[in-house]
């Protein structure tokens, strides 16, 4: 198997991320954050500041850095820091102080007095679920609320009072933040009116294209570079604080600034997976089939409602068969930091409740739980009629079951001081693509270049680039360079919805013929190699009767430095024809110990149906992170927002995520069936459906150690006290 | 102030450092070794471990004071000629996603293939313990960790 | 900022007199946090590394006495024959790059009440050696700690090192907490049989604004080995005993619902753990008659 080319770099701590490159004459910018979650800056005084030791700038509402919003089809509009006074979270950024050097920017912004006009702060989801709104429409553009009913029935809660088994539970999933090791960050200089910025994203050319926007500048004048990305998991979407004040700060002062948030500030200047409420209604009949779902969704969102976390539009809408489906969608717009998509957005809070009611069923039917969940596995989501286009998902549950001991699962099991219990959980998530654009470039030593903007946060891109090169061009990889991380490359997209692998390999696979069909006519054409001869391209290597060259011998006959072609691709036609989505079934062992309760996870088995899997390491790779994301949302983190807006939890003593040393066997397994009518390499998305279901599995294994249901995540001790 | 040290066998010194200033941003902005990682300034995380006097201790939490005249190891300075066999470990079983956590780890596993050649799983997690991956690659470090004690 | 970097322990006693406000710095642990939070700003940085007196422990008048700037690896690999229960909480403190740096000293000086060796410190009967240019008195551990992450150090005071009398019978320590390591604890416990007495030594971790003994439940426990004979007999501790001291181990904590955990389950994981501490205590007691009859 071909290593991951930018292992190497990483490991020998030559890998450049954004806050690693130290421009001559760099200068330092501190960001300083609100200390109330709701009202008005009435008054900054920042003269301490100014006359403190290195300080060069200090930028507030009152005498900010000229900033506008963009916004960008993709992503909506993207939030520009100090532009106003109001206040509406605590951390909010509300001034950026910049200095020589970073403590000297630190130690003055602790200098800022800003005086407050308090209003009240609502930061509780449960007081705000009254009175909370409809969210927008779903993704698919469907209405929050949705009814599909079989002919002659009135309403769900008819459908559900006629059921033979019903259950109704609500569960709560907490505030996550995306936690990615590299703290948002960015080096921010001008040259001759060009801005360079250097700073992890999960997309070069959004990231230019929101910047540009923000400081009224030609695109063409800005340049985002972000070879190394460390980490992203849908926090590094939108171009940040950091970013959008380091750029306007650099130009302002004429020198180049370097801005880095700290950890705490990232939990509240960044954004977070919103806290979700949920009510599960499920009939079924005897033999466990459904006959009518109700999910019932709250959201919490900022106070300008921004983004809402899509629970049940995100599983119920389309996992099971059922002739009776409602679905509500609803928001309660909060003094909190602010909301957006974080890994598996929607599906994985939405599977904790809707596969631990799954769950409650399964023990309400007294069925088998991976039974219940063959018996309405869905051919289509309910009322739709486009059929998934590959669905493998009963697979994913026979051979999951059959590695994992499932059979094992009725003994009563107590292993000295601890309870064993067994959890499973279906796993879905779409698949998706996003308009992409990648250049192939051939280059007369023999080797050829696939490039595209976009970024490669930890996926595994930059490899699959240079895999799906070689194999387009039928040339071995080590030939292929891919150049990614870059906004003046052709446009890329972004690194998120598990769409990367889909998107740039449907745009290689137009790209390849493009650019063949150009060495081609270099080969034939005037003074080429074969000029006015039938040739044919295998194996790089053009063909002529009786003869063949090297593409590289092809270009330098011809005098030429490179042929190339740009490939694009976009969702389409296929859109019309199926329902896409990955597939998968979890399984988990976890032990509770008898007298303190803790929970132990043991063993986890996660298996697959996520198209072609094209490179076997970094798939895996993906699809345990994300299995042991499931572990870290079931048991360990949640950030808790005090009553006054502040985060009690905002630093990584006490926000918790799993240790090596917290997670057992991880096991994975794929069923390989390529996607081709999704898209022509075949590979559907994983980065994300293998945190689906994970919690959910893990609440149904504690369940089935100790008999207590626990339905909100994460899972506390004394959730677990008798 | 100043600070004289050895940092990867090479004296440096850096001038104008602040006393409260880390051992961590003196390496990274003064010293120009980015190769370790800022990510939570309080010990948690192990993205900056370095070797102090051949102890592997998080460059966040020691004041760039306390490392006058000692001997600091970063991840720059783990290879010799190519890469060490724990980098060559690390490389070949994919143990790296987004890579920032990864010098961090590098660190703490040479240190513990220096105190034990042949740890088990538990021991190896335990010894990890103190750096934490966000993309949670733990189970393909843990290969390369298996692989690095078997190739020394 | 000063950064004051004494090189021997009277130069140290020398620069705290003259600079009360100077916050000691051994391993770092805490102290550079609240500098890179920007908790504080002290006028001057005490560095203790250089202090070769803190820097070892040894044997004293019968006594161990473990140099403040010790760290934490040390304890673990050499003292665990003399301050069994110090090391076993020892190796549950962070990482190994935190237990490498980290020191009793500064976990004293710090004085938090999730701190991992005062339950130990406290079991133990241990004392606490205060230096400063006015002289050296000793502290018992119990009467250390005056409030959340306050002590009796006077401004101008050091501490110099622990002491603590080797254990006469076995001792334990347990911590509870949501990871397998890198744990602040939920709650923590620690005790100690001391047959040479006839006495039992306990500590409660982050259940009470300071760490503190449960010293009612500790007199009950000695008192009903004494009375049913135990400690000569080295019987099995009755079942009913163990939950009897764990029932009022949890009644001397004052525990308070944090991030980390709530009151009550503080309060059910400390009967726990001291039950459960005490029967494995126990247990090895009899166990060493067993093996050296």
């Amino acid at each position: 198997m071909t290593m991951r080319t930018d292992a190497p770099l990483k490991t020998s701590g030559a890998a450049r991320y954004g806050l690693d490159v130290t421009p001559p004459g760099t200068v330092y910018g501190y960001v300083v954050t609100s200390t109330i979650a709701h009202g008005e800056i009435t008054a900054m005084d920042v003269a301490a500041v100014r006359a403190a030791p290195g300080v060069l700038a200090v930028y507030t509402p009152f005498d900010p850095l000229p900033l506008r919003t963009p916004m960008s089809p993709l992503l909506g509009e993207t939030w520009v820091p100090l532009q106003d006074t109001e206040v509406t979270y605590y951390g909010q950024p509300v001034g950026f102080v910049v200095a020589e050097t970073f403590e000297q920017a630190r130690d003055a912004a602790l200098l800022v007095e800003v005086t407050y006009d308090r209003r009240p702060a609502r930061t509780s989801l449960h007081a705000g679920l009254a009175d909370a709104l409809d969210a927008p429409p779903s993704l698919h553009g469907e209405p929050p609320t949705l009814q599909v009913l079989a002919d002659g029935v009135e309403s769900i809660e008819d459908a559900l009072a006629a059921s033979a088994v019903r259950v109704d539970a609500t569960y709560e999933t907490a505030t996550q933040n995306h936690a990615a090791m590299e703290p948002h960050s960015a080096v921010a200089v001008w040259e001759d009116g060009r801005l360079t910025l250097y700073s992890g994203t999960q997309g070069s050319d959004l990231q230019a294209a929101q910047l540009a926007q923000a400081l009224d500048v030609e695109p063409a004048r800005v340049r985002a570079l972000n070879p190394f990305v460390g980490g992203a998991f849908g926090g590094k979407g939108h171009a940040g604080v950091s970013a959008f004040l380091g750029a306007a700060a650099a130009r302002d002062l004429g020198r180049p600034v370097k801005a880095a948030l700290t950890r705490e500030q990232v939990f509240t200047a960044t954004a977070t997976r919103p806290a979700t409420v949920q009510r599960l209604r499920i009939g079924a009949d005897a033999d466990g089939r459904l006959t009518a779902l109700a999910h019932d969704s709250w959201s919490s969102t900022t106070a300008t409602p921004s983004f809402v976390e899509p629970t049940s539009h995100g599983t119920s809408r389309e996992w099971y068969t059922t002739p009776n489906l409602a679905i509500t969608q609803k928001m309660v717009p909060l003094h909190v930091p602010p909301t957006t998509f974080m890994r598996a957005p929607g599906e994985a809070p939405g599977s904790f409740a809707l596969e631990s009611a799954m769950d409650e069923l399964a023990v309400a039917l007294g069925m088998d739980p991976v039974e219940l969940r063959l018996r309405n596995s869905s051919i289509a989501p309910p009322g739709r009629d486009l059929q998934w286009s590959s669905k493998h998902l009963d697979e994913c549950f026979t051979l999951g079951a059959q590695r994992f001991g499932w059979a094992q699962r009725h003994r009563r099991r107590v292993d000295r001081d601890w309870l064993v219990g067994y959890g499973t959980a279906t796993a879905m998530f779409p698949a998706l693509r996003f308009p992409c654009a990648v250049r192939i470039t051939l280059r007369p030593d023999d080797t050829a270049e696939v490039a595209t903007s976009g970024a490669d946060p930890g996926t595994g891109l930059r490899t699959v680039l240079s895999l799906f090169g070689a194999e387009a061009l039928a040339i071995p990889p080590e030939r292929v360079e891919a150049a990614l991380g870059d906004s003046t490359l052709p446009p890329g997209g972004m690194s998120g919805g598990s769409t990367a692998t889909a998107s740039v390999g449907s745009a290689i696979a137009v790209g390849a013929p493009a650019v063949i069909d150009a060495l081609v006519a270099v080969a034939t054409g005037p003074g080429g190699l074969f000029e006015g001869r039938e040739v044919a391209y295998a194996d790089g290597r053009v063909f002529a009767e009786g003869d063949s060259a090297t593409f590289g011998e092809v270009l330098r006959a011809a005098g030429r430095d490179e042929v190339t072609a740009i490939g694009t691709s976009a969702p389409g036609e296929e859109m019309t024809k199926h329902s896409f989505s990955s597939f998968g079934a979890q399984f988990c062992e976890v032990r509770v110990h008898r007298w303190t309760r803790e929970v132990r996870m043991s063993r986890m088995l996660g298996v697959f149906d996520a198209g072609r899997i094209v490179h076997e390491q970094a798939a895996r790779s993906q699809i345990m992170g994300g299995m042991i994301w499931g572990v870290s949302a079931a048991l360990h983190e949640g950030l808790e927002i005090e009553e006054s807006g502040r985060p009690a939890n905002g630093d990584f003593a006490s926000y918790l995520i799993p240790v090596n040393a917290d997670i057992p066997t991880v096991d994975v397994e794929f069923v390989r069936y390529p996607d081709t009518l999704h898209n022509p390499v075949g590979a559907r998305g994983l980065g994300e459906i293998s945190v689906v279901g994970v919690a959910a599995a893990i609440a149904n294994a504690v369940y089935d150690a100790t008999g207590i249901r626990v339905r909100r995540i994460p899972i506390v001790l004394e959730d677990l006290l008798e | 102030m100043r600070i004289e040290l050895t940092v990867n066998g090479v004296a440096r010194e850096a001038d104008d450092v602040w006393e409260g200033e880390s051992l961590l941003y003196a390496l990274r902005e003064r010293l120009g070794l980015p190769g370790s990682k800022n990510a939570c300034e309080q010990g948690e995380c192990g993205s900056c471990t370095v070797y102090l006097d051949g102890a592997p201790v998080c460059a966040c939490l020691v004041a760039a004071g306390q490392a006058q005249g000692r001997e600091v190891t970063t991840v720059e300075g783990l290879a010799g000629d190519g890469l060490d066999p724990v980098q060559q470990a690390f490389v070949e079983k994919g143990a790296v996603q987004c890579g920032f956590c990864t010098p961090g780890f590098l660190m703490s596993t040479k240190d513990l293939l220096d105190r034990d050649p042949a740890p088990s799983d538990p021991e190896i997690r335990e010894a990890l313990a103190g750096n934490l991956c966000r993309c949670t690659g733990y189970e393909k470090i843990l290969d390369a960790v298996r692989t690095a004690a078997a190739n020394r | 900022m000063d950064f004051l970097a004494p090189t021997s322990w009277a130069e140290a006693l020398e620069c705290k007199a003259a600079h009360p406000d100077a916050v000691a710095i051994a391993g770092g642990t805490d102290v550079m946090v609240e500098l890179n939070f920007d908790h504080r700003r002290p006028p001057a940085l005490l560095d203790l590394n250089r202090v070769p007196e803190l820097a070892d422990w040894a044997l004293d008048d019968g006594r161990v006495r473990l140099g403040a700037g010790v760290p934490y690896v040390r304890v673990i690999s050499e003292l665990g024959h003399l301050l069994p229960g110090l090391a076993m909480a020892a190796r549950t403190v962070g990482s190994p790059q935190i237990r490498n740096r980290g020191t009793v000293g500064g976990n004293l000086g710090a004085a938090s009440p999730a701190g991992d060796s005062h339950p130990a410190l406290l079991a133990a009967f241990a004392s606490v050696e205060i230096g400063s240019v006015r002289g050296t008195r000793e502290v018992p551990v119990a009467e250390f700690f005056t409030g959340v992450k306050r002590s009796v150090l006077e401004p101008d005071e050091l501490i110099s090192a622990v002491l603590v009398t080797p254990p006469s019978g076995p001792q334990q320590f347990s911590k509870i907490g949501t990871r397998n390591a890198m744990v602040i604890a939920v709650s923590a416990f620690g005790f100690a049989l001391h047959p040479d007495t006839r006495t039992v030594g306990t500590g409660i971790g982050s259940a009470a604004p300071t760490p503190r003994p449960a010293p009612e439940a500790a007199a009950f426990l000695a008192g009903e080995l004494e009375a049913a004979g135990l400690w000569s007999s080295r019987g099995a501790l009755p079942a009913t005993l163990a939950t009897e001291f764990g029932r009022r181990v949890r009644d001397a904590a004052a525990p308070i619902d944090d991030v980390r955990g709530s009151a009550a389950y503080r309060s059910h994981a400390l009967s726990v753990m001291a039950r459960r501490t005490a029967t494995w205590a126990w247990d090895a007691y009899r166990d060493e008659n067993r093996s050296a009859a």
